[in-house]
């Protein structure tokens, strides 16, 4: 028994020294280290993906211009998998391992409400690229985010609505924060009546009930508020069982995957987005580069985060402390990111203007134009 | 070397390892010594976790959030124990499965006591007699002392008579009844114990990570505890401490490694997948389990 005990200890002295060889042995180099918290494994890494894309590509083209102050920037990644519990133990690992000053996550916002309390106490900078919860707003002085609060998308989708006129609007969204929070802004933006209110589970491929019973009640608008996957497939049975009214959305719609799923039956949906706009200073040409890099056209994930480390970057300009950069983070005004032009507010929120964009021979192009 | 160990990084694992010593520990005086598999574990840490949490949120001294997590985890334990009290193996597993899906539907559903899918954020620092726990050094030292604490509660049970009869149950219910044992009340009160356990580990878990949601207190949760279990060992406390404390710990040095970023991630969860797996083909019964079955086998003989 005592050899087994022996034995264990040993491992766990070895995993223990392992893990932090690396804090002796890496010297201070010419480099500024970035921490980067998001879900790489899991349900959620396709979002990952998109933000890692958008972040390296930026980096690279930051790097290539000569850096910050003329020190090249490098990322470390650490895998948040969507969880606060595996969120806590890397965005602490960044903190005294890496000893980055800024880290940007997580996707989702339970991940970046956990890591808000760790970074508010260390004096870190933490800048979410998708975290959409109102609760962020007030997270901390420390928390920013680059994607607007759920208050904006959906409130634009509501005044939108109420300017079309439509008398009567159902509600479908996903039965998470983000559904949520989109569920109540919208309901209590929109002027008319709310005939109906269903969710449903992340990750559902049948609807057909919920909106069965939102065609019983015969509603003039839809207003779906979910992810990419669930909005392409909700669209196409609305279609499928009949329902004739108009589907309105959030800016998760746009996406070369929904139209992969749902084609046609995407066409006419209006949704609420700050997405992706090259028109003006180094967006210009974004999706050019981005299809030279990936082969791929962006999502807007990839934007929100290329846009975040592109104003970090900017920041980082005065100074590579912590403080500087949150005072230059709040003096931030009229960015003009890939996902439009961006402001921080004295919360740390970020302020888009929301556009309303719609689908029309599959293209996602902005309504007017 | 010593500043590692005090960093927030070293203290947040250690605070972790505490916590899923507590888990299972209690998940194997269930599973482990009376052979009962539950399948529900991470519902009683849940329900500890959100005990704890509204009560703190509310403004409750931490020492009332402690006994209501306690309370409301071992009334779950209750909730499970009398209506699977005839179940067996399989069988029993899909009721704890069952319950701990139940468990986690109501978290997620009743928004207006949980909040729901937005989760609870901001859940204050312990603080009792008023003594605030400010450090995670002195929350460690905190969560030490109840994972101590815990463990030689466990054990003190499993080694008095009262354990004894959860063993002989175990080995044979039939020939337990026999002997006049009165099987039911030992197995409603080993589930309540396990349940009051995991509900300690919870509240300790809501107030160290701050923020809870019902997507931590999932089947993989309770499996990741199964695991801790197995891998040290069943009916083994010294292998449950050494499991909870290798699979806390393992995902860890797989940072350092200096993958490529593409694929560190991925590469990181197939290495940690590979090791459990190699450890279960060489250490089957668990690393101190074969030590523990041949003790047993060799003293029946005598």
């Amino acid at each position: 028994m005592n050899k087994y005990l022996i034995l264990v200890s040993i491992l766990l002295i070895a995993i223990l020294i392992a893990g932090c060889g690396p804090v002796e042995v890496v010297p201070a180099e010419e480099k500024i280290k970035i921490g980067v918290v998001t879900p790489l494994t899991g349900d959620a890494s396709n979002f990952g993906e998109w933000t890692q894309e958008g972040l390296e590509l930026a980096k690279d083209e930051i790097n290539a211009k000569g850096g910050v102050n003329g020190k090249q920037i490098e990322l470390i990644y650490e895998d948040g998998k969507c969880m606060p519990k595996e969120a806590l133990n890397a965005i602490q690992k960044l903190i005294t391992v890496d000893k980055v000053s800024v880290v940007i996550g997580e996707i989702c916002s339970s991940a970046t409400l956990t890591m808000a309390s760790v970074a508010e106490e260390a004096q870190i900078i933490l800048m979410s690229t998708a975290s959409s919860s109102p609760k962020i707003t007030d997270a901390g002085d420390y928390v920013f985010r680059n994607w607007p609060s759920d208050i904006f998308e959906a409130g634009a989708m509501a005044e939108f609505a109420n300017k079309k006129g439509y008398k009567t609007a159902a509600i479908i969204y996903v039965n998470n924060d983000y559904g949520l929070g989109l569920r109540d802004i919208f309901n209590e933006n929109f002027d008319g009546n709310i005939v109906a209110i269903e969710s449903y589970e992340q990750e559902s491929a049948d609807f057909r009930t919920q909106l069965t019973k939102i065609k019983s009640a015969n509603p003039d608008s839809i207003f779906i508020g979910g992810y990419t996957n669930e909005i392409a497939r909700i669209v196409t049975q609305i279609k499928e069982i009949g329902l004739d009214a108009q589907t309105l959305s959030v800016s998760t719609a746009e996406s070369e995957e929904a139209l992969g799923i749902a084609g046609d039956a995407l066409e006419g949906l209006y949704y609420s987005s700050f997405a992706i706009d090259e028109a003006r200073g180094e967006a210009k040409g974004y999706q050019e580069r981005f299809q030279a890099k990936y082969g791929k056209q962006s999502e807007i994930f990839a934007a929100t985060a290329y846009d975040a480390l592109k104003i970090i970057a900017q920041a980082m300009e005065n100074g590579i402390d912590s403080e500087t950069i949150k005072n230059a983070l709040y003096s931030t005004k009229n960015f003009p990111g890939v996902s439009g032009i961006t402001t921080f507010d004295e919360n740390g929120d970020v302020a888009k203007p929301p556009i309303i964009k719609t689908v029309k021979e599959g293209k996602f192009i902005k309504l007017g134009e | 070397m010593l500043e590692f160990f005090a960093s927030n990084y070293a203290l947040n694992l250690l605070i972790l390892i505490c916590i899923y010593v507590i888990l299972s520990v209690s998940l194997n005086l269930i599973i482990g010594y009376s052979g009962m598999l539950n399948l529900g574990h991470a519902a009683f840490f849940g329900i500890g976790a959100y005990a704890s949490a509204l009560l703190a949120l509310a403004g409750y001294p931490y020492w009332i959030c402690f006994i209501a997590a306690v309370f409301f985890a071992g009334l779950g334990g209750a909730m499970i124990a009398y209506p699977s009290l005839k179940l067996r193996g399989d069988y029993l597993a899909i009721a704890t499965l069952g319950f701990g899906e139940i468990a986690r539907a109501v978290m997620k559903n009743w928004v207006s006591l949980t909040r729901g899918p937005l989760g609870l954020p901001g859940i204050p620092k312990i603080s009792f007699f008023g003594l605030t726990l400010t450090t995670k050094f002195q929350f460690f030292i905190f969560a030490l002392i109840i994972a101590i604490l815990v463990v030689l509660f466990v054990s003190k049970i499993v080694k008095s008579p009262f354990g004894r009869v959860l063993r002989a149950i175990r080995e044979d219910e039939i020939a337990a009844q026999a002997i006049g044992k009165n099987i039911k009340k030992y197995k409603v009160i080993v589930v309540i114990t396990g349940a009051a356990c995991a509900g300690i580990a919870g509240s300790l878990f809501a107030h160290h990570i701050t923020f809870i949601d019902p997507t931590t207190f999932t089947l993989m949760e309770t499996i990741l505890i199964v695991c801790m279990v197995v891998l040290g060992g069943v009916a083994s406390i010294r292998g449950s401490v050494i499991g909870a404390t290798i699979l806390v710990l393992l995902p860890e040095p797989l940072r350092f490694l200096g993958l490529p970023t593409s694929m560190a991630a991925a590469l990181r969860v197939m290495i940690y997948a590979a090791l459990l797996i190699l450890l279960m083909i060489y250490k089957p019964n668990g690393i101190f389990g074969e030590w523990r079955f041949r003790h047993a086998k060799s003293k029946e003989a005598l």
